[in-house]
């Protein structure tokens, strides 16, 4: 697309409607189709800017906040305080209608699009939105001299509203972009990226062929149940079939009652974002929150150490004594050993003192025995005697107590000892004990911090943040519920798959026969949109950076330093050095603006969509080196249509002519009206229209 | 910037993809583009996809009817 013209009609500080409307033209009979409106801080830029959002959207934000959703500026309003979208001085002048007009052309046709809003009928004199009313969005194909029927959504076709952001921005907000790429937290900007590189033709592709196919299985098993004599079969399967057609339309309600919630999330989260107050109320909650997790998991961690220890805990505490057991135990034990080898000691001493009272062979060494005298033999009897005793008191002892008792109560015992040493429980309760009271000291923290923040501030906090957590809980219990839908769907579908596979229809009808070729197609159609899910993300992500590269190290003044960008798979984006022991980093301010530049550009042009990229402000935290590079590129060699809308300090409106009006259409720029503040008027400066000033509406 | 658009590259992926598929290869291009541009079409459309799939549906039974008519024939 490319926009031609654009007419202001009574629109913020541009006066004058109909023949009195301010005109801007962007088209030439030469080619060229850029354009600069050059003004200083508060004289309309941003109007212009907004003019064009509204014509296409039909809302501008409240706030310079780009394309947020949330608060809008009012359409009318009692003084220009409330930042009203009607003229002040046509409202004070009793004309209450204003809007924008524009012409652009898109695929070769001529289009004319026209936005008004006035004041509702029966309202003669209205003093709020709630008196005006929104035209509806007029949109004409001139080529073809038709009207076109779904205004808003052929300019959703052309540009969704959600991309808008990639191709119209402002410069001052560059920054909140890089912090975007570099946060890869932010869901919502990774679905836009994803959006603008057509992942979602896969995504929902590979979907909306699993929905097709689930329909036609549906279709294939009433043919099959055609085919059956098995009445009580064929009432099953309708049974179960209409159990799921019902569950079906719970999960299509749950579903819509989660995106619901998750739209609102994304609502209340931004204006949490947005607001001061709210935004450090949010950082401190998110570093308490990550506070609280991590020590939470660290709690975990510690239970369950003490958990795996706590089976073996009683032994450790009465380890002492077991050990104590233990020891009379195995004194007990090697006592009776002791004893057993001694009473083999006496046996051996008993049968030597018997072989030499017979005169018999000496039982250690073999030498044979003399027999001995009468006086010998009463002393070897009363050692015999002795020994017997000794033998005797020893047989009982070895047997006191029963050592397969002692054995027992020994391995008993053993049993229950524990390599636990008490000090390590000890330790781990110590450490849950810390862990807790540090938990208890970020909870009071983070209340005390909350405390600072003054009464009336806190209490529009706490109620967003209070829907915040309410809506987060609703989301928590609708994703549940939803796991627990499909899962009970889906083995619904498994019994009836069970019940009808096997059946065999004798004569399959032409329409059966259709039905089961396209599940045929259906399933491998799902199979290739997968697989090439994956290559289109890495090809797409190897594009992007390839070209942002480019683009970067022809902007950047630091190329000695730089080699290009890396964009990871989630799209976080890091500036890479020449040197390769520098890691790669996000880059000062303004480098990391440029940066911003390339990867809006890179996907702009990935994008395919052809949109003007229209850009307020545009040099915030650039030096002017690198922002002659960056017109030079936008002017001459990024091939896109240009709205640039700068201060003189940004670019000097004769600079500008002089480098780049020739591939401008036309520059511009805004002046105040006199003494009226709060009214502007525009000024053509280069004209390259093919159309005089006179033509144009400009005084010549 | 010489880089081809996305579309472009989803497109060029999948007619590849298809055409090495043993099932899918039979389907001509035109009909696999036709239900890419139809995915394009309704990328950002709210109407919970249901007209995406309606023109998938209808696409697909199309191919299926001329796999029919031309074993009959």
């Amino acid at each position: 697309m490319k926009l031609e013209t654009l007419n202001l009609q009574n629109w913020q500080p541009f006066l004058g409607r109909g023949l009195k409307s301010t005109k801007i033209t962007l088209k030439s009979e030469t080619g060229q189709k850029n354009m600069i409106v050059y003004a200083e801080n508060t004289h309309g830029k941003t109007a212009i800017w907004q003019a064009i959002q509204f014509g296409f959207f039909g809302k501008v934000n409240k706030r310079k906040t780009g394309w947020q959703e949330g608060k809008y500026r009012p359409w009318i309003w009692k003084n220009t305080s409330g930042e009203p979208l009607l003229n002040q001085t046509a409202n004070e002048k009793g004309d209450y209608t204003f809007g924008v007009i524009m012409t652009f052309n898109h695929d070769g046709e001529d289009f004319t699009l026209e936005r008004t809003c006035g004041p509702r009928r029966g309202i003669i004199k209205p003093k709020n939105d709630t008196q005006m009313e929104l035209e509806e969005l007029y949109i004409r194909n001139e080529s073809e001299g038709k009207i076109v029927k779904e205004p808003q959504k052929f300019i959703n076709d052309i540009l969704p509203y959600d991309l808008a952001q990639f191709f119209m921005f402002d410069g001052e907000r560059l920054d909140k972009y890089r912090l975007l790429f570099e946060d890869t937290n932010d869901v919502k900007l990774k679905g836009y990226i994803e959006a603008i590189l057509r992942f979602p033709v896969l995504t929902d592709g590979t979907k909306d062929f699993i929905d097709i196919k689930k329909k036609s299985d549906k279709e294939l098993r009433k043919f099959r149940l055609r085919g059956t004599n098995n009445d009580n079969l064929r009432k099953e399967v309708e049974e179960l079939e209409s159990q799921v057609t019902e569950l079906d339309l719970v999960l299509l309600d749950e579903q819509k009652t989660l995106a619901t919630s998750q739209a609102n999330l994304q609502i209340v989260e931004e204006w949490l974002k947005q607001n001061d107050k709210g935004a450090e109320a949010l950082a401190q909650q998110k570093i308490f929150k990550k506070q609280v997790k991590s020590l939470e998991e660290e709690i975990v961690g510690f239970n369950d150490q003490m958990k795996q220890q706590m089976p073996g805990t009683w032994k450790t505490i009465i380890s002492s004594r077991i050990n104590t057991r233990l020891d009379v135990l195995d004194g007990e034990m090697t006592r009776q050993f002791d004893e057993t080898k001694e009473m083999g000691v006496i046996e051996g001493k008993i049968k030597s003192l018997n072989a030499q009272l017979k005169g018999e062979k000496c039982i250690t060494c073999g030498h044979i025995h003399q027999i001995p005298e009468p006086t010998e033999i009463a002393a070897i009897n009363r050692n015999i005697i002795s020994l017997e005793k000794k033998f005797v008191e020893l047989e009982k002892s070895t047997i006191s107590p029963d050592p397969h008792y002692l054995l027992s109560r020994q391995k008993a015992l053993r049993s229950m000892t524990s390599t636990n040493k008490l000090d390590s429980l000890i330790n781990i309760e110590e450490n849950i004990v810390r862990k807790k009271q540090e938990l208890r000291r970020a909870g009071s923290n983070y209340e005390k911090a909350m405390k600072l923040l003054s009464s009336e501030a806190i209490r529009e906090v706490q109620t967003y943040l209070s829907q915040k957590k309410s809506l987060e809980d609703e989301i928590a219990i609708s994703e549940n519920d939803i796991i627990k839908l499909r899962n009970y769907i889906s083995s619904l579908e498994s019994r009836i798959k069970i019940k009808t596979e096997n059946i065999q229809s004798v004569n399959q009808t032409i329409s059966q026969k259709k039905c089961e070729k396209k599940i045929d197609l259906l399933d491998n159609l799902i199979e290739v949109w997968k697989k090439v899910t994956t290559d289109h993300r890495e090809t797409m992500r190897a594009q992007v950076e390839k070209s942002a590269s480019e683009i970067f190290m022809s902007l950047t003044n630091k190329k000695k330093t730089y080699k290009g960008l890396r964009i990871h798979s989630d799209f976080r984006v890091e500036i890479l050095h020449k040197k390769k022991s520098r890691e790669a980093e996000a880059g000062s301010g303004g480098q990391s603006a440029l940066m911003a530049y390339s990867i809006l550009d890179a996907l702009t042009t990935s994008s395919g969509i052809e949109f003007p990229m229209v850009v307020d402000t545009p040099a915030r935290s650039i030096d002017k080196k690198n922002l002659n590079r960056l017109f030079d590129y936008l002017f001459l060699d990024s091939g896109k249509q240009v709205i640039l809308l700068p201060e003189s300090k940004e670019l000097e409106p004769e600079v500008g002519d002089d480098k780049y009006g020739g591939s401008c259409a036309a520059t511009y720029e805004i002046y105040l009206m006199g003494e009226h503040e709060d009214l502007s008027q525009i000024k053509l400066r280069v004209n390259n229209t093919g159309k005089t000033n006179g033509e144009l509406g400009y005084d010549v | 910037m010489t880089s081809k658009s996305s579309v472009q590259e989803l497109k060029e992926q999948l007619l590849v993809a298809c055409s090495n598929n043993k099932i899918l290869r039979e389907i001509p291009d035109v009909k696999i583009e036709e239900m890419i541009d139809t995915l394009v079409l309704f990328q950002f459309s709210e109407d919970n996809r249901r007209s995406a799939q309606n023109n998938l549906d209808r696409i697909i039974n199309q191919i299926v009817n001329t796999f029919f008519e031309e074993d009959l024939s």
